[in-house]
């Protein structure tokens, strides 16, 4: 049996689907969140079904593939809960008429019921029960509130025989129904619904949206830095004797190359020396997960808040002259914190070219949380000067490529046309799941990948494919950008995954020009695996070559650029 | 007087008179509850031909600019 979660978005559906199956979920305060359709398992008077959360649409119209693949749940649907935003009724009624339409059982929850009070409304939903012929329950998401009750009306979910109507038809029945069932008293602005307006105007919202993203970095920063210093660095530090002691028991050889590494100066270097039991656990733990941990906190908190609509709309302009709209913005900054995600939630894209735009311009330019943080671990001793480099060069890359990808691939971009939620105070037990659910997919990914990388590293090594490869790629990566052949080495390795292959620069020995260009390139030049993966399917054979090879001669031309310039 | 949602200034108050384009438009913009008939609060719109804001029935909403441009509004 199956039972679809269906709504406009932002009604709290996700929310609403943690709660009934009790698995993890990601719940955002931003439309679009369920790119990926969620399933679990829910147990109601004695049976187990499954329960879909289902992307939220407002009609039955599919828009976008996130749409389309709503519309096409449907038909295997045995059983519909319906959520209704009731602080927002009469609108997403109209779903509800289409729905009615299908001839599918159906319940309705009346979520966000715990906010009409304080917005004076009012909503009588045994009438609203009663007009519509099928169970309606008020409920509340995250207090809980008519949950139980919701569960326990599954099994009365019913289906009416409700004509075909067309849409001038529905929406003057909804007229009819809201004006028997709701009233609204005094609408009162609260706080934040004013200051809403004001991060939404140009003058008073590029301002504070500038001023968000400053807190956003320094946020960021602070919080990784300070898990570094305080837990990670004292944990490694304490770590090293056993991993000394581990040294010296294997004494040389080939063991003790793989689980150890090298000895710089005849001692552990947990960044260098690339043994599975030193690099191998300490560039993702104590390098990169800090800094996860970070931004997905500081993300979760953003999202929830319902600050991301706003500044989509603020960088709507800008993003049109790449192609996109600003709801592309969030897909960008998911892919900040990792590509693979990401490229993922590009599907709340409404056409293919916008998705191969924005697909292509976050594998060049938009570096992961991963990456990043080994960029700072890298070049932070060089000042900000070099880091600052390295970014502008990529901001630069993604506008520039984006401007002409915009011209010159055909078709067109739809406009933005997007609803603006309200701001809501971020249910910390929602930011903490989520971040969990995130941090533990970073663990559960790169440790294995990071550990693999290193096993590879050394297999290639010692088999002379690092050499062959050198020797190959010396005409460019020697002549044309100055680098010393053995780079290839961190090439390779970032096909795996790029902040391993950062680590691997720093044995190099290179110089700080050296470094901000294989930075760059290293960045730009291919995915790693798990994104390479991603974009094929979702993009194609066809279009997947036609990235890549955007890719790599962009890559090469930032690269020579770089080389001259600097 | 009856003129394109991009020209009513921002802060003032109308009532949706038309909505001008394809079928497809007008069942996008109906999804939303912009509607003929309906009143809206022109909140803000960006500069560089970036999307107007309205608030209907109490929601922000965004609307491209060619989209808006398509929206006939009488002042009230």
């Amino acid at each position: 049996m199956e039972i679809l979660l269906m709504g406009n978005p932002n009604v709290g559906k996700s929310a609403l689907f943690s709660r009934l199956s009790g698995i993890n979920v990601s719940a955002s305060n931003y439309p679009g969140t369920t790119v990926e359709i969620k399933k679990g398992k829910i147990v109601f008077s004695g049976t187990t079904a499954k329960l879909i959360d289902v992307p939220g649409i407002y009609s039955l119209e599919a828009n976008s593939k996130a749409e389309k693949s709503a519309v096409k749940m449907l038909k295997k649907a045995d059983v519909i809960i319906n959520v209704v935003d009731s602080t927002n009724l009469e609108r997403n009624l109209f779903l509800t008429m289409e729905l009615l339409e299908k001839q599918v059982p159906m319940i309705i929850a009346l979520n966000f019921w715990d906010e009409t009070e304080s917005k004076g409304i009012k909503i009588n939903a045994k009438k609203l029960e009663h007009i519509l012929k099928i169970p309606v329950v008020p409920t509340s998401a995250i207090t809980g509130f008519g949950i139980k009750k919701l569960v326990s009306k599954i099994d009365c979910a019913k289906k009416e025989k409700y004509p075909i109507h067309n849409n001038k038809y529905k929406w003057e029945k909804i007229g009819e129904i809201i004006h028997k069932t709701q009233s609204i008293t005094n609408e009162k602005k609260s706080l934040p619904e004013s200051m809403k307006n004001l991060t939404m105007k140009p003058i008073t919202g590029i301002p504070f949206a500038i001023l968000v993203l400053l807190i956003v970095f320094f946020l960021i920063r602070f919080i990784g830095e300070g898990l570094i210093t305080i837990i990670f660095d004292p944990l490694f530090g304490a770590y090293l004797p056993i991993a000394e002691i581990i040294s010296n028991t294997l004494g040389e050889g080939i063991i003790r190359d793989i689980l150890i590494g090298k000895l710089v100066g005849g001692k552990i270097d947990f960044v260098q020396s690339m043994g599975l039991l030193t690099t191998g656990i300490y560039v993702p733990l104590a390098m990169v997960l800090p800094y996860v941990f970070s931004f997905y906190l500081t993300l979760g908190i953003i999202e929830d808040s319902g600050y991301l609509p706003r500044l989509a709309t603020l960088l709507d302009n800008i993003m049109h002259k790449v192609g996109l709209h600003g709801l592309s913005i969030i897909p960008m900054i998911l892919g900040l914190g990792c590509n693979v995600p990401g490229a993922l939630a590009t599907r709340v894209l409404e056409n293919k070219r916008q998705r191969f735009i924005a697909i292509t311009l976050m594998a060049i330019a938009i570096p992961c949380m991963a990456q990043i943080a080994m960029l700072i671990g890298l070049l932070g001793k060089y000042g900000v000067e070099a880091l600052a480099i390295v970014f502008l060069t990529l901001f630069m890359v993604w506008i520039i490529l984006g401007f002409i990808m915009n011209k010159t691939l055909k078709g067109d971009s739809p406009e933005i046309f997007m609803e603006i939620p309200p701001y809501r105070i971020p249910y910390w037990k929602s930011v903490a799941k989520k971040l969990g659910m995130r941090t533990n997919l970073f663990i559960r990914e790169a440790i294995p990948f990071v550990l693999l990388g290193v096993l590879l590293i050394n297999f290639f090594y010692a088999t002379g494919i690092i050499a062959f490869f050198g020797k190959i790629a010396a005409p460019i990566i020697v002549n044309l950008l100055g680098l010393p052949e053995e780079a290839v080495v961190a090439l390779l390795a970032g096909f795996l995954r790029k902040d391993i292959a950062i680590g691997m620069l720093l044995p190099l020995g290179l110089n700080m020009k050296q470094l901000i260009i294989s930075s760059v390139i290293l960045t730009m030049y291919f995915p790693c695996i798990g994104t390479f993966a991603v974009i094929f399917k979702e993009l194609g054979l066809k279009d997947t070559i036609k990235s890549v090879i955007i890719m790599l001669s962009t890559t090469l031309i930032t690269g020579i650029i770089l080389a001259i310039v600097l | 007087m009856i003129q394109s949602l991009t020209n009513l200034p921002n802060g003032k108050n109308a009532k949706i008179i038309a909505l001008k384009g394809g079928i497809g438009l007008k069942k996008n913009l109906e999804s939303l509850n912009i509607r003929t008939g309906k009143q809206i609060t022109k909140i803000t719109s960006h500069p560089f031909s970036g999307p107007i804001v309205v608030n209907i029935e109490n929601r922000a909403i965004a609307i491209g600019r060619r989209m808006a441009e398509k929206i006939f509004v009488e002042e009230i």
